[in-house]
């Protein structure tokens, strides 16, 4: 019999433990024997190595594949009539107009000016429909490409792809969420994705008191090793004990580094900050884009909200707004940059509006057709996916699910998506979680 | 917002105190099952003297109330002064004083100390009980040394004093001892001590405090599972639970069987926590009640169990009838709100609110004797056809077979919840042992097979049947295993090996849980955090709950009173507020907590999945230690370590103090050597080095 008892490990050997065995006793393989290979040198070696030697780590053999991913979530399900399928011979069009965009034929809402000149780069999703209309569930199915159950907690998107293609940066965090986001599961905490909540502020906690200089601090962490010499000589074979020395040398390096800078957008310059627009989104995709650029893997920013069932016309001039200077600004900001070759952009949400004009002015939930718009990376832009009907009430063609979404993001992040992964009570789980990927935009 | 329980006389002395700014905190055990009582004594003496007062021919009755709210919050106040630790402090100054004609000064600190003290009642031990439990625990050591001797292995030696109080106080109360507790456990040399001690923090409010941060990461608790479906009641109500000390197969069998809102049946929370998803719960109830998991089977025959779908379907049969509804209903609909609160076609802001608090009464648990559950559609063995009706069976043991569909979940229950059941309190007990040793006889602890073995067979035999014996008496069993040599030994310090079984030589070194840390951190900043709880629900509950006679009116009314209902909320927790932080037990915080909170970097769980907290170190939690406002709470002016450490006259004893304090140990001759040094050379910000620098040793970190 199998002798190995797997409390006397610490949680995240545990974890991984758990995953070797359901891998011995389902006989399967788990993941194959490169990219596992991957996997173990992301998690573990990875974080000592210089950037630059770790660059080639995320290629997985594929060439021309994302290196990072800003993921632009409209929170409270964003209306696809007023913003990327517009019906203007609908009954139930409101008072969106409907603008040219630079595709041929393909028109935008009017409040997304920016978004259509350089629609070009977008491949835009009109065939999107999910199983469920209420925010939360439809929020994690999006993310995680699961329906919440009450057994086990998937790993939202930031987290598979830190899972999958690990670090960049040697001291920065490899996912971020600007205003919260899905955690990470059954992966555990190491990979979560750290939370800023106002991006003025950057990451919590890094600033430390004035009168705590570097030197200061130095000392401090002097006394705290001869005050616990004692208990150190007791516990020198405990790993977790030990694990914290490696964690201390972490925190100490990232408050330190020289680019953690990258969490502080008041470096830049107005103009930028203009640019971005002045609004919390505005800002967040503004630090996105410095956390990218200086190695940061995932960054997800959210804007919301968008759960119009009051009043949607007037809401949709602030959010609509928001999101077509931010998002379109990112998107040329990286590609000045030479960035938006290796960024996937997405821009997703839960699920759409009811076309029906409620009686106040609103539009009430909708699961069976919405619209997400992909850019950067591979994606190929400047066309549009699938084709809701005339109301835009159900999709006509090409029907998107979020799974299938998710597993087109695998494939452009070069994440191979039907590769399973094991929970630590033995289930397997895929990134598109069955999910056929979009392989015309990709 | 507890006023309105005060009696009349009470009542109008209370909103006097209201008019001069205080606020009073009266809980009445009878009428509310919550049962703590106040402490805030002013308010008993000013009924008092009242009462005495008024029956003087020369008063009148509203000359009586000032004079006795004076005469009351004096000497109320009086007595604050000298019981506080400010009144070591030279410089303290209270509002007492001021009264008589000091310079007005406020003791300066940043800390706050506004919040209502309510004092908690707890089900204390049985005196009578604790030979037998001695015996019990005696029991306990001989199966381990049996088991230790077998494998050719000896017991560690016992825990040394001062590593014992720190961790019975961390594994009893939720928090290290504060430096009085402890010097006085280190002097005490009587040979009882220990058991003296573990006695009485078992009857400590800290004992349900630590109790329930444990119980809510495993029955995920949460103040809502979705907009409208409000949950705190059913958390209050495990907190009250074992507040009582209530039998844990009762405890399980209310979970089990509960029917109506969860203000009128908290433990209806237990279903109410997976709406719409019965068997999802089913599954999580084997799982946390039983050890077992049949969750594969939920789909498909079990991979790596013997489950099968069959058995799943039969068990779920007994809980088909769930409905996620009350059997009492409420007579208004959304027309009636629309007909009252909304112009012109349009829905106002009232309307959408007064619809929300319908959907919350809408939320509750029912039995549907019609209902059936039938197998699924694509059902894919032999032995039962697609959408067969499942016939109810248990998966184990016997039940009785032919029953009503009305008996259903009470079968269910009665089969799951008694020490009939071998299962059930194989499961707890072993739970238990794994919360205060650090390991469980059986690892997972909640994925037992047929041919699961324990490390040590015959103390799991021994611990189940102890349960049982003792009617499933929760803080009786746990008294046995403290009172065993077995968890006073040392703390096993190093890696187990995986070749091997551990055999309890000890308990296991561990890091500290998130809520061990953070209230430790607490216990060091403000005096008895144990007498500020969360504020109870109700008052937003009597606003919130419909009945069948409500009307459209009546419910509008309720929409403008939640108004008040919340700002009284929101002001009641400004006084509990440092920086933005709540200083409260986390047994008293939200729950579940947002991301960026201390305790969930420390790994406090966000209560989806069922005990999955865990005390990994991450690079955040440092950043917090660093940086967050929780670590620079205790170096205010005006806290516990503050105020103690400077009541010392020497460096010598500050530094005795400081030691005590975070570590609960007197510092070795070299590290005496190393702060005295240190505060010589900073002066005054020395003594923040120091305490700093030991709050971020690994020795505080760990439980030894």
């Amino acid at each position: 019999m199998f002798h190995f008892d797997p409390s006397c490990l610490d949680d995240l050997s545990r974890r991984q433990m758990m995953a070797d065995m359901a891998k011995y006793c389902l006989g399967v393989t788990v993941l194959p024997v490169g990219f596992a290979a991957a996997l173990q040198a992301a998690d573990k070696k990875d974080e000592k190595k210089p950037a630059a030697a770790k660059a080639s780590s995320s290629a997985n053999g594929s060439g021309g594949k994302a290196k990072h991913l800003i993921y632009l979530y409209m929170q409270g399900a964003m209306s696809q009539l007023d913003t990327f399928d517009p019906k203007p011979k609908s009954k139930v069009q409101g008072d969106t107009k409907p603008i040219q965009t630079k595709i041929s034929g393909v028109q935008f809402g009017d409040k997304l000016p920016e978004l259509a000149k350089i629609a070009d780069k977008l491949a835009v999703i009109r065939s999107m429909n999910t199983s469920t209309a209420a925010h939360e569930p439809a929020r994690y199915l999006m993310s995680t490409s699961y329906k919440p159950i009450a057994t086990t907690r998937h790993p939202g998107l930031g987290s598979w792809v830190h899972k999958s293609l690990g670090r960049i940066h040697k001291e920065l965090p490899v996912a971020v969420q600007v205003g919260g986001g899905i955690g990470p599961g059954y992966l555990g905490a190491e990979f979560a994705p750290v939370p800023v909540g106002d991006p003025s502020l950057g990451l919590q906690n890094t600033k430390s008191p004035a009168y705590l200089t570097d030197s200061a601090f130095d000392k401090r962490m002097d006394l705290s090793h001869s005050f616990d010499s004692d208990f150190r000589k007791l516990a020198k074979s405990n790993r977790k004990v030990n694990g914290y020395d490696d964690l201390y040398k972490d925190a100490i390096h990232l408050l330190r580094s020289e680019d953690l800078k990258a969490f502080d957008i008041s470096k830049e310059s107005d103009d930028a900050k203009k640019a971005y627009g002045d609004n919390r989104f505005g800002k967040g995709c503004l630090l996105a884009r410095r956390l990218v650029e200086n190695g940061v893997r995932y960054v997800e920013v959210s804007l919301g909200s968008w759960d119009h069932h009051v009043d949607l016309w007037t809401k949709m001039g602030t959010v609509g707004s928001e999101l077509d200077k931010a998002a379109s600004h990112l998107i040329a900001d990286l590609g000045s940059r030479g960035l938006l070759k290796d960024t996937l952009v997405v821009i997703g949400t839960e699920f759409g509006r009811r076309p029906e004009i409620n009686q106040n002015s609103g539009r009430d939930h909708h699961p069976a057709a919405y619209s997400c718009v992909l850019a950067g990376g591979p994606i190929k832009g400047g066309q549009v996916w699938g084709k809701s009907d005339a109301d835009a009430f159900r999709v006509d063609s090409d029907g998107v699910t979020p799974e299938d979404f998710n597993a087109t993001i695998a494939v452009a992040m070069g994440i191979p998506y039907d590769k399973e992964i094991h929970s630590p009570d033995g289930r397997p789980f895929t990134i598109g979680n069955k999910g056929k990927p979009i392989t015309k935009l990709v | 917002m507890m006023l309105r329980r005060i009696e009349p006389p009470l009542g109008r002395f209370s909103s006097l105190l209201k008019n001069c700014g205080m606020r009073l905190r009266v809980v009445n055990g009878q009428q509310n099952h919550r049962r703590m009582t106040a402490t805030l004594d002013a308010e008993r003496r000013a009924t008092m003297i009242l009462n005495r007062l008024s029956g003087a021919p020369f008063m009148n009755r509203s000359f009586a109330f000032l004079t006795a709210a004076i005469i009351a919050l004096t000497a109320s106040l009086i007595e604050f002064r000298s019981n506080s630790v400010i009144a070591a402090q030279p410089r303290g100054k209270t509002k007492a004083s001021m009264k008589r004609g000091a310079k007005p000064s406020a003791p300066k600190t940043n800390l706050p100390t506004g919040a209502e003290k309510t004092k908690v009642e707890i089900t204390p031990v049985k005196p009578e009980l604790r030979d037998a439990a001695i015996r019990s625990a005696a029991k306990i050591d001989s199966l381990v040394e049996a088991g230790l001797k077998k494998a050719e292995q000896k017991p560690n030696e016992m825990a040394l004093p001062e590593h014992f109080v720190r961790r019975v106080y961390l594994d009893l109360t939720g928090t290290i001892p504060t430096s009085k507790q402890t010097e006085t456990f280190l002097a005490n040399k009587s040979e009882s001590n220990r058991i003296v001690l573990i006695d009485s923090l078992l009857n400590r409010p800290g004992y349900a405090s630590q109790m329930y941060d444990w119980m809510a990461d495993i029955l995920r608790l949460v103040d809502r599972a979705g907009n409208d479906n409000y949950l705190r009641p059913y958390s209050d109500w495990v907190k009250e639970c074992l507040r009582d000390n209530e039998p844990w197969d009762a405890m399980v069998h209310d979970m089990l069987t509960a029917e109506g809102r969860v203000w009128e049946e908290p433990a209806a929370g237990f279903v109410l926590r997976d709406p719409g998803m019965p068997l999802d719960n089913l599954n999580n109830a084997v799982r946390i009640f039983l050890g077992t998991r049949i969750g594969c089977a939920q789909c498909h025959d079990h991979p790596f169990d013997k489950w099968t779908q069959k058995e799943f379907y039969s068990l779920a049969a007994f809980t088909a009838g769930i409905e996620y509804r009350p059997s009492t209903k409420i007579s208004i609909n959304n027309k009636d709100i629309d007909k009252a609160a909304s112009k012109d076609g349009k829905e106002s802001n009232e309307a959408r609110q007064a619809k929300q608090l319908m959907r919350l009464n809408r939320n509750g648990v029912s039995a549907n004797d019609k209902k059936q559950l039938k197998f699924p559609h694509d059902y894919q063995y032999s032995n039962a056809k697609p959408e067969q009706i499942a016939t109810p069976s248990v998966l184990w043991g016997t039940a009785p077979t032919k029953i009503n569909n009305s008996e259903r979940r009470k079968v269910f229950a009665d089969w799951v919840a008694t020490g009939d059941n071998p299962r059930f309190p194989l499961t707890m007990a072993n739970r238990l042992w794994q919360k205060i040793m650090g390991l469980g006889l059986i690892e997972p602890v909640d994925d037992m097979k047929d041919e699961t073995k324990a490390t040590n067979p015959e103390l799991m035999e021994f611990l189940a049947k102890e349960l049982v014996r003792l009617n499933f008496d929760l803080k009786e069993f746990q008294r046995i295993i403290y009172y065993s040599k077995t968890y006073q030994r040392a703390a096993t310090y190093g890696e187990l090996d995986p070749e091997k079984p551990y055999l309890f030589p000890g308990p296991l070194l561990r890091r500290m849980t998130a809520e061990q840390v953070w209230d430790s951190l607490l216990t060091l900043t403000m005096p008895n955090p144990d007498t500020v709880v969360r504020p109870d629900d109700d008052e937003y509950v009597a606003t919130v709950s419909l009945t069948e006679k409500t009307t459209a009116e009546e419910l509008l009314k309720k929409v403008e009173r939640l108004v008040d209902v919340r700002k009284d909320e929101s002001k009641e927790k400004g006084k509990r507020l440092y920086k933005g932080q709540e200083l409260v037990r986390a047994s008293e915080l939200p729950q579940p907590l947002p991301e960026g909170h201390f305790l969930r970097q420390f790994g406090q769980s966000d209560r989806q999945s069922i005990a999955d907290s865990h005390t990994d170190g991450t690079v955040p939690q440092l950043m917090t230690m660093f940086n967050g406002p929780v670590t620079h709470m205790m170096l205010e002016k005006g806290s516990v370590i503050y105020n103690e450490v400077m009541a010392e006259k020497s460096v010598d004893t500050q530094i005795n103090k400081i030691f005590i304090l975070v570590l609960n140990r007197h510092p070795t001759a070299a590290e005496r050597a190393v702060a005295q040094k240190e505060i010589k050379a900073a002066g005054p910000a020395g003594y923040g080095n120091v305490i700093w620098a030991l709050l971020n040793t690994r020795e505080f970190l760990f439980v030894q």
